[in-house]
């Protein structure tokens, strides 16, 4: 599709007043506070489920806490390249160059598209397939007033094929039109900032080609189907979400707690050391003397198991009778 | 002579760069990337190129991973 030549120029003079006009006071960085926040959060989980003892709810909170830190980690380096970005010189954009990426753009992809109401760049990429899975093609549109933001771009499934356990992940590496840009990042930042917006869209269309099975939000083995927390087996249309730590079981995996009658997952469920029964870990509580679980019922008083009481029971008697149990001793 | 080179490896950045003439694209990705040019797009002034071309002042030099890997 061919665009008309007063379109494609008038769009490249927009593009060129965005990327020179920028006020650097505008676009300075911001702390990533929210990522903090959240860290915080999964870090007080995991250490109050490490410190109770609940192996299992301490290990998600433990997964849910290397996540949260990996991007936060991730959000202080692009905090510094931004920092770093803002010190440099403006580079040098000329308008010839914008108008021959733009032209260029139409030879490369079969659709490219101007908005110069929504101030809009678009193109459309050929219907993306990785490991015989298919995506269907994507629409790229680039907000130009935005070109210095943090995300100018959305991702858009043209006719999207999402995974089952996620609608809004429309391709391994893609969110709620978000892209994540992985490795790419800086070389995606560079070309925008310097209005190589040929290159922009290239390297986003290879990334769409591309699968990294190292870091997906949902892996293509598991596109088409849930993985059951416990087992790993792909489940069908029916699972179950676990109460305790809302991951999806399959039937054969999950249980009642025997209290309160909710589903959880067998690695949320544990049993009650008094009569062998399973609850969630909400039903059950931790005797104060030898610190195993045990569900309201078998918990005696004082949050004390029946084993735990009568050995406190004995160890009293022992020390009001020291030398037997209820005789006076013997006069010397 | 003159020519520009984006290397998209990495933090993708734009240089100007001084080659010799007669310089061809192939001498140049070996120079300044290196390994097999079959994983990467290249390209002068935003076309395809074969390693055997010359380079010509003022051409832009892009070399573009074919496989560039998103995260999550």
């Amino acid at each position: 599709m061919t665009v008309p030549i007063d379109h494609l120029l008038r769009a490249a003079i927009q593009i060129h007043q965005a990327l020179t006009q920028r006020k650097r006071t505008n676009n300075l960085p911001a702390l990533p506070y929210s990522f903090w926040d959240r860290t915080s959060r999964s870090f007080h989980c995991w250490h109050r489920a490490t410190t109770r003892g609940w192996k299992e709810a301490s290990r998600i909170a433990r997964r849910r806490l290397d996540d949260d830190m990996h991007h936060l980690v991730y959000e202080i380096d692009r905090l510094r390249s931004a920092i770093d970005q803002h010190h440099q010189p403006m580079p040098m954009v000329s308008l010839r160059m914008i108008i021959d990426d733009l032209r260029s753009l139409e030879d490369e992809f079969d659709c490219i598209e101007i908005n110069l109401r929504e101030q809009t760049l678009s193109i459309t990429t050929e219907p993306i397939v990785l490991e015989e899975i298919e995506f269907g093609a994507f629409t790229i549109v680039l907000d130009w007033t935005k070109i210095h933001d943090h995300w100018p771009y959305r991702v858009v499934a043209n006719d999207p094929h999402p995974a089952r356990s996620n609608e809004d992940v429309t391709h391994p590496h893609v969110s709620s039109e978000k892209l994540c840009e992985g490795n790419a990042h800086l070389a995606i930042r560079n070309a925008l900032a310097e209005g190589r917006l040929f290159d922009f869209f290239v390297i986003l269309r290879q990334i769409l080609r591309t699968y990294n099975p190292s870091s997906p939000y949902v892996s293509i083995e598991n596109w088409h189907g849930v993985p059951c927390h416990d087992c790993g087996s792909l489940t069908g249309d029916e699972y179950d979400v676990c109460h305790t730590c809302e991951s999806m079981t399959c039937f054969d995996c999950s249980n009642s707690c025997d209290d309160c009658g909710e589903r959880c997952c067998g690695r949320c469920l544990d049993t009650c050391r008094g009569c062998d029964r399973s609850f969630c870990p909400h039903c059950l509580r931790d005797c104060e003397a030898c610190g195993n679980p045990f569900c309201q019922e078998c918990l005696i008083e004082n949050d004390t198991c029946q084993a735990c009481l009568e050995a406190q029971e004995e160890e009293t008697d022992a020390s009001l009778h020291p030398d037997g149990v209820g005789q006076a001793p013997l006069p010397p | 002579m003159r020519i520009y080179f984006i290397n998209h490896l990495g933090g993708g950045f734009a240089n100007h760069l001084d080659v010799a003439e007669g310089t061809t694209v192939g001498q140049l990705f070996d120079d300044k990337v290196g390994g097999d040019p079959a994983g990467y797009l290249i390209r002068v002034n935003r076309l395809p190129a074969s390693k055997d071309q010359l380079l010509q002042e003022n051409d832009r030099v892009s070399v573009t991973p074919i496989r560039i890997e998103g995260a999550r």
